[in-house]
C-alpha cells in the first residue's frame, strides 16, 4: 500500500499536465469554433460529442486543462513565495513582531477565495488574472501557518544553537537550516493547495467570474451544460470528472508526499 | 474565563479588520461606480456631479467610518442601482441562506458520523477501505457538480423533487421542504466526505485508548463503548472540523444557490457584482465574512465547555 497514493496522484496529475501540454499545440478541433453539429452524442469525429454551440467537447476539455494548470501554478507558487518567507520571519523575529503576521494570517485563514474573487470582480471585472490573484492571496495564510510552525520546531533543535554559536546570522540559518527542513511541509501544503485552487477555479468560472468567453474552462462548460440537462445530461459529466480527477490527483499526491517525506505524520491506522 | 475574554477581544478585532479590508477592496480599486453608471461617453462634469451626489469625493477613511457606523446599528447603506436600503434587501435572503447552510451542516453530520465510524471499525476490511476511497473521491468533487447530478437523477429522471426555486415555509411547509432537499443534499454529501474522514481518524484514536479497552473488558459492545465513552471525545475534534468547514459550506452555498436558482444571499451578491452595485457587494460580503468569524469564535468558546482539560489548564 505504501506509496500507492503517491503514484496514483502523480499519474492523474501527469495526465492533466500532458493534456494541457498537448493542447498548447494541438486540439482535435478549434475549441472555440462553433460548428453546425449541435449537441451531438459521443462518436466520430467528435469523440466526446459537441455542445450547444457545436463546439467539440474534447477540444474544450483539453483547452480547459491549460487554464486550470495556469491558474493553479501561478496562484500556488505566488502564495508560497510570499507566505513561506513571512512564516519563517514570523517564527524568527522577536515575539512581539512575530505575533503580528501570525495573528493576521489566522484571521485571513477563514477568508474564502471565492469571496475575494467576487470583491475583485465587482471592482475590476472578472478575468483569469482576478481569479489568480484571489486564489493566490487566499492561499497565502496556509503557507504562513505551515512555515511558521515548521520553523519554530527547527529553531528548537540543538544544531541551530550550534550554528548560532558558530556565528551564523539569522539569514544564513534560515537558508541553511530552516528552509531545507521545512521544505517537505511546504511541498505537501503546495499539493493540497493546488487541489483547492482547482476547485476554486472551477467554482469561479462556473459563476462567470473567471476567464473570459474566449478561453474554455471546466467551470464554464458545466454552466453551459446545465441548460441542457433534460436533453443532453452527458455534457455535465466530462468537465466535472476532469475537475474531480485533477483535484483527486493533487490530494493523493499530498497524502503520498506526507507519507514519504514525513514519517511522523503517517496515519496511525 | 480569562481565555474567553482574550478570545473575545481577538474576535472583535478581526471583525473590524475584515470590515476594513472589504471596504478597501471595493473602494480603493479602480472602477469608479460613477464612471460605470454614466458610461464611457459621459462628460467629466457629469461624473464629478454624480460622484458628489453619491458622496464618493470625500476622504476614504471618513466614508469607511460612516459605513461602519451605519453597519453597527444595522444600516448597510443604500443601493446605488435600485436606491433601496441594502438592509431590507439582505434580511429575507439571509434567512434563506441560513436554512441552506444550517440544514446542510446537520445533514452532513447525519451522514458523516455513521459512515466515518463504519470506516474506522471496518478499516482492515474491504468494505471499510472502499468507504474511505469513496470519501477521498468526494473530497475532490465540487458541490455544484453533485447538485447538477442530483437534478439529473431526482428532478429530470425520477421527478421526485423540483429542479430549482424556493418556496417560503409561510406559504407551504411541504413545498419549502421539497425545494430544499436537493440543494441541501448536494451540500451535505460533499461536506460529509470531508467530515467522515475526521470522524474515522477520531474513532480510530478512541479504539486505541485504555478507557475503550477497559469498557470492552467489562462487557460493553464496540458500538456501545463508542457511544458511551467515545462520543464526547470525538465531538471535540468534530467541532474543529465544523469550524474549519463552515467557510467551505458558505462558499458552496453561494454556488449552489446559483445551480438551483434559490433567492439567497449568494444569488443577490452575484447579481450585484454584474451590476457593479458596490454597496450591496460590500454589505453581503461583510455579512458572510462576519458569519464565518462568529462561528469560529463560538466554536472556540464551545471547546471550553466540551473539554474539561482546557478549563483546568486555564484556571
Amino acid at each position: 500500500m505504501r506509496g500507492s497514493s503517491l503514484w496514483a496522484g502523480a499519474f492523474l496529475i501527469g495526465l492533466v499536465a500532458l493534456t494541457a501540454g498537448v493542447a498548447l499545440f494541438w486540439t482535435p478541433f478549434d475549441p472555440t469554433a462553433n460548428g453546425p453539429l449541435r449537441l451531438a452524442p459521443p462518436g466520430w469525429p467528435h469523440l466526446l460529442g459537441t455542445d450547444a454551440f457545436g463546439s467539440d467537447v474534447l477540444s474544450r476539455l483539453m483547452a480547459g486543462a491549460k487554464v486550470v494548470l495556469l491558474v493553479g501554478v501561478l496562484s500556488v507558487v505566488g502564495a508560497a513565495v510570499v507566505g513561506v518567507p513571512v512564516g519563517i520571519a514570523a517564527a524568527m523575529l522577536p515575539r512581539a513582531w512575530g505575533e503580528i503576521p501570525a495573528r493576521l494570517s489566522d484571521i485571513l485563514y477563514g477568508f474564502p477565495a471565492l469571496l475575494l474573487a467576487i470583491l475583485f470582480a465587482a471592482a475590476l471585472g472578472g478575468s483569469t488574472w482576478t481569479a489568480v490573484m484571489a486564489i493566490g492571496i487566499a492561499t497565502i495564510p496556509a503557507f504562513v501557518r505551515i512555515a511558521r510552525a515548521g520553523t519554530l520546531e527547527v529553531l528548537s533543535q540543538p544544531y541551530v544553537e550550534a550554528a548560532q554559536l558558530a556565528g551564523l546570522g539569522p539569514l544564513a540559518i534560515a537558508r541553511r537550516h530552516v528552509l531545507p527542513n521545512i521544505a517537505p511541509l511546504v511541498w505537501v501544503q503546495a499539493s493540497v493547495s493546488f487541489g483547492i485552487a482547482i476547485l476554486s477555479e472551477a467554482g469561479l468560472s462556473y459563476l462567470g467570474l473567471g476567464s473570459g468567453p474566449d478561453s474554455p474552462t471546466w467551470g464554464r462548460m458545466l454552466r453551459e451544460a446545465q441548460d441542457h440537462l433534460f436533453s443532453t445530461p452527458i455534457l455535465a459529466l466530462w468537465p466535472g470528472l476532469a475537475v474531480a480527477f485533477a483535484t483527486l490527483g493533487f490530494n493523493l499526491l499530498g497524502d503520498g508526499l506526507r507519507d514519504v517525506l514525513d514519517p511522523r505524520l503517517r496515519e496511525r491506522a | 474565563m480569562r481565555r474567553v475574554l482574550i478570545r473575545l477581544a481577538w474576535f472583535l478585532g478581526s471583525l473590524l479588520l475584515a470590515s476594513f479590508l472589504i471596504f478597501a477592496a471595493t473602494n480603493a480599486l479602480p472602477g469608479d461606480i460613477a464612471n460605470f453608471l454614466l458610461g464611457t461617453n459621459a462628460r467629466p462634469e457629469e461624473v464629478t456631479a454624480l460622484r458628489e451626489r453619491l458622496g464618493l469625493n470625500r476622504p476614504f477613511l471618513v466614508r469607511y467610518l460612516e459605513w461602519l457606523g451605519g453597519v453597527v446599528v444595522g444600516d448597510f447603506g443604500t443601493s446605488q442601482i435600485t436606491g433601496r436600503p441594502v438592509t431590507e434587501m439582505i434580511l429575507p435572503r439571509l434567512e434563506v441562506s441560513a436554512w441552506l447552510v444550517g440544514l446542510a451542516t446537520i445533514g452532513s453530520l447525519l451522514i458523516a458520523l455513521p459512515v466515518g465510524a463504519y470506516a474506522a471499525l471496518r478499516r482492515r476490511h474491504l468494505d471499510g477501505v472502499a468507504v474511505s476511497a469513496v470519501s477521498q473521491f468526494g473530497l475532490a468533487v465540487p458541490s455544484f457538480w453533485a447538485g447538477i447530478w442530483l437534478v439529473v437523477l431526482f428532478a429530470v429522471q425520477l421527478r421526485w423533487f423540483p429542479a430549482g426555486g424556493y418556496v417560503s415555509y409561510w406559504d407551504s411547509v411541504g413545498e419549502w421542504a421539497l425545494h430544499l432537499v436537493l440543494p441541501v443534499g448536494a451540500l451535505s454529501i460533499v461536506q460529509a466526505s470531508v467530515i467522515s474522514r475526521y470522524v474515522r481518524s477520531a474513532v480510530i484514536d478512541v479504539l486505541h485508548t485504555d478507557y475503550f479497552r477497559t469498557a470492552r473488558a467489562i462487557g460493553w459492545s464496540r458500538i456501545g463503548a463508542l457511544w458511551r465513552h467515545g462520543l464526547r471525545n470525538i465531538s471535540i475534534s468534530l467541532l474543529t472540523v465544523i469550524g474549519l468547514q463552515v467557510t467551505t459550506l458558505l462558499v458552496g452555498a453561494i454556488i449552489i444557490e446559483q445551480v438551483f436558482a434559490i433567492p439567497g444571499l449568494g444569488s443577490r451578491l452575484l447579481l450585484a457584482v454584474t451590476q457593479r452595485d458596490l454597496v450591496i457587494v460590500q454589505g453581503i460580503v461583510l455579512v458572510l465574512v462576519w458569519a464565518v468569524l462568529l462561528i469560529n469564535f463560538l466554536v472556540d468558546v464551545a471547546y471550553q465547555f466540551l473539554d474539561p482539560r482546557l478549563k483546568r489548564a486555564a484556571a
